[in-house]
């Protein structure tokens, strides 16, 4: 039985994902099952399934997977009883026809991650994903490289298009408290409480351990 | 500095090695037609088969795209090759245009 929430946080889990990198992408089914297995048991609502760079990573410059990402994705969705599937998409690295291939899979959610001044290379790939029926989330990455005011112009961008969760993500490490509380508070005022209902939330990578170094939390509006 | 482009291309462990690389030159002898600085920056080269790609080879080639310099600058070889293949295209449809109604 999941325990039930006791705060208005969400959780998605990206140690399949991200953790990827540090595995060299050499993730099994078995350890994908296991993994989620117990992250659906622990009540994570959202666990990221994905090459560590993102649908269609697996390359020469990327690394290749050990496992096609869409036999992992199938796995994960099998296993879990509560959690939804999510995959990430870096437009230029994934596609919209891999996001199909995903959503056939079985990804519930994609989470799709431009550069925070790049989010016009995100709305074909929103588009698709809420004509697929998935769940959306984007990010804008490296938030430390552009001013709050013009991040939520960034998100607005993406929301416009059919994000249903626009947050900002501190890559480098590089934003004190008071700067990634001006960009969330920014991003909660410029993009937030638009329909159907955003969501927002920062991730700091160096709040992180290594091989489980991405996670994020979204609070809801 | 100009615009530069590494492309990556995997190849059988039994690849011909001296049929791609000529292979490769013909081609950017093809491409140099319309676009004049399209040009390899080295031989292209050859890793040995890995386990890790399945057991087969890579082969790397590199690129430098200098522009003509018409109305960007030379280091815009990105926009300008694109100008260029598209003249191109509209010169081939052109020709093809012609030898119908001809």
């Amino acid at each position: 039985m999941r325990p039930a929430f006791a705060h208005d946080v969400r959780l998605v889990d990206t140690t399949l994902r991200d953790g990827s990198h540090a595995m060299a992408h050499q993730f099994t089914e078995q350890q994908v099952r296991d993994t989620v297995r117990a992250l659906d048991r622990a009540g994570v609502e959202v666990i990221e399934v994905t090459h560590g760079d993102g649908l269609g990573g697996s390359s020469f410059n990327y690394g290749f997977s050990d496992t096609d990402e869409l036999t992992l994705i199938a796995a994960a969705r099998d296993e879990a009883s509560q959690a939804k599937i999510a995959v990430l998409l870096v437009p230029g690295i994934g596609t919209v026809e891999d996001l199909r291939r995903a959503r056939d899979a079985g990804a519930d959610m994609v989470r799709v991650a431009t550069h925070c001044t790049e989010a016009d290379v995100s709305p074909q790939h929103f588009e698709a994903a809420r004509d697929l029926g998935m769940q959306t989330a984007g990010f804008l990455m490296m938030a430390h490289r552009t001013p709050p005011e013009d991040l939520a112009k960034q998100a607005r961008i993406m929301v416009d298009a059919g994000c249903q969760c626009p947050y900002v993500t501190d890559s480098a490490g590089a934003l004190l408290m008071h700067e990634a509380r001006a960009r969330f508070e920014a991003l909660g005022a410029g993009a937030g409480n638009s329909p159907p209902s955003a969501t927002r939330c920062l991730r700091t990578t160096s709040c992180a351990a290594a091989g489980r170094r991405g996670w994020s939390a979204a609070r809801r509006t | 500095m100009i615009m530069r482009d590494t492309v990556f291309c995997m190849i059988g462990p039994d690849a011909d090695q001296a049929a791609i690389t000529r292979s490769v030159h013909d081609m950017v002898a093809e491409v140099q037609l319309y676009v004049p600085g399209y040009t390899l920056r080295a031989e292209p080269q050859f890793d040995d088969p890995r386990a890790a790609w399945r057991g087969n080879g890579r082969v790397a080639i590199f690129l430098e795209v200098k522009g003509n310099g018409d109305y960007l600058p030379p280091y815009a070889g990105n926009l300008d090759i694109m100008a260029a293949a598209a003249a191109r295209v509209g010169e081939l449809m052109a020709a093809q245009l012609q030898a119908v109604s001809a």
